[in-house]
């Protein structure tokens, strides 16, 4: 798919982005709070990518390449900004999975929601490697790389992320017990 | 004996990023550090946090807009003036006002918290007739424009260059449900003044917005529709409504045919959130005199 891409094939390209849009829009987005910014950066990602993929050799992996697009629009969207507002809880439109009960439901989205502002609070040094971590599920080497790092520095940022998020949601823990966390 | 505490490579740990012996020493330092065994239930616990983070459905306009961003064209550079609109202007430093008009309304809304929109009843003005002709000639193709480009950036720094106009187009206006094309840009002389024009369309519906100079309009510094607030008229007979304010010393008229009282059509500039509501929700709170 991706060789189809680098040949400017634009069916090609739609595959690529059905595949990775909702990742690429939700990084953009708990990174920065706002739905307006999240497309714009998430467009401008999707069209450097189709004019940049002809140079794309596969020295690393085609991941890790996207994501460091996916890195540079929002620490550019960021620096241009003058501020980025948090949404509320109503963007949040993740599918409920399965049938969940109601009250089950309500607390996952109230705990999701929490988290989402957690992350907002964190700097964006930390915030970034948090996303590609659980939003991409990337290794450490490939935040590494995505990110222009060294391993023990995204591990070191994950560290305190980690404990910050512990720290700003531990009122929230009786609901991480019921929600199973 | 001493071990170094291993509260760093705790998350590694957990994510089983460390090699075999680096994870055995990290191991073996937890059976005996209940510090570290503190930290390491706290990181466990950012962790599943950390884990909820949902991955949000991308919005269906997404991809019209990256397809709509990969058809544009290149942005045009700006064609030579003109004879038949030409006024011999150039940049006039000392003249040049340093507002950025976009900073500014942020600001303001920021203070005020509410837009304060009036509806006028009075003689139309010889500086509104004038941003309402120039819409009905560019609508009906009888004005071609000076500086035509799709690009909002290029069109803001056409205005810039041409006219003693600051403008802060936004880059990206317009959102998930409000298309916002630019066609753009061209002079004209309105009421006395050296006028900006930026011609576009909101989902579809064109808009001119023409701006100029307070002082420079005849009757501008008088004119009470040059004020903070701005004033609604409506023109049922060719459906066209226009918006009159001033911010920072720049008298503005925009003519259009959006919806509602035509804010829409204001968002060519404006991207806050919170600025965007704002003029959305504006409402006329009573007749002008």
């Amino acid at each position: 798919m991706v060789e189809a891409c680098r040949h400017g094939d634009r069916d090609a390209f739609r595959v690529l982005f059905e595949a990775y849009k909702d990742r690429v829009y939700s990084i953009a987005l708990h990174y920065s709070g706002n739905e307006i910014a999240a497309h714009d950066i998430a467009q401008d990602v999707f069209v450097k990518l189709f004019k940049a993929i002809r140079r794309f050799r596969g020295d690393s992996s085609f991941d890790t390449w996207l994501y460091r697009m996916v890195v540079n629009a929002c620490t550019d969207a960021y620096r241009r900004s003058r501020r980025w507002v948090t949404m509320g809880d109503e963007w949040l439109s993740v599918p409920d999975p399965q049938r969940e009960p109601m009250e089950e439901r309500l607390q996952r989205r109230m705990l999701q929601s929490a988290v989402q502002k957690a992350v907002q609070h964190l700097s964006p040094r930390l915030r970034m490697p948090v996303l590609l971590r659980y939003v991409q599920g990337l290794s450490y080497d490939e935040i590494a790389e995505a990110l222009g790092c060294t391993k023990g520095t995204v591990a070191s940022r994950l560290n305190r992320a980690h404990r910050e998020l512990a720290r700003r949601l531990a009122h929230l823990e009786a609901t991480w017990e019921k929600t199973d966390v | 004996m001493f071990s170094r505490h291993v509260d760093d490579e705790l998350s590694a740990y957990y994510h089983q990023e460390l090699s075999g012996g680096e994870a055995r020493r990290v191991a073996e330092h937890l059976a005996g550090c209940a510090r570290c065994r503190a930290a390491f239930d706290e990181i466990r616990r950012g962790i599943h946090l950390a884990e909820q983070l949902p991955t949000v459905e991308a919005p269906e306009t997404l991809w019209p807009g990256i397809e709509r961003e990969l058809a544009a064209p290149e942005p045009v550079e700006a064609a030579p003036a003109r004879a038949g609109l030409g006024l011999g202007w150039g940049l006039t430093g000392a003249l040049a006002l340093v507002l950025v008009v976009a900073l500014g309304l942020s600001w303001y809304f920021g203070f005020r918290q509410k837009l304060y929109m009036y509806e006028e009843a009075g003689p139309i003005t010889e500086f509104e007739s004038a941003a309402r002709d120039m819409h009905l000639r560019l609508t009906s193709g009888r004005e071609p424009l000076e500086f035509p480009s799709t690009n909002p950036a290029s069109v803001r720094d056409w205005v810039q260059g041409h006219t003693p106009i600051i403008s802060h187009l936004a880059d990206r206006p317009g959102n998930a449900a409000l298309q916002v094309e630019m066609l753009g840009a061209g002079r004209m002389e309105a009421a006395g003044a050296p006028t900006a024009v930026v011609f576009y369309r909101v989902n579809e519906q064109p808009a001119t917005l023409i701006t100029a100079r307070v002082a420079d309009v005849r009757d501008g510094p008088s004119n009470r529709l040059f004020s903070k607030d701005i004033y609604f008229r409506q023109d049922p007979e060719l459906g066209l409504k226009l918006l009159t304010w001033q911010l920072g010393g720049q008298a503005y008229v925009l003519v259009s045919t959006a919806p509602g009282y035509g804010q829409q059509a204001c968002l060519v500039c404006h991207t806050q959130p919170e600025t965007r509501q704002i003029i959305l929700s504006a409402r006329p709170e009573r007749m002008g005199n």
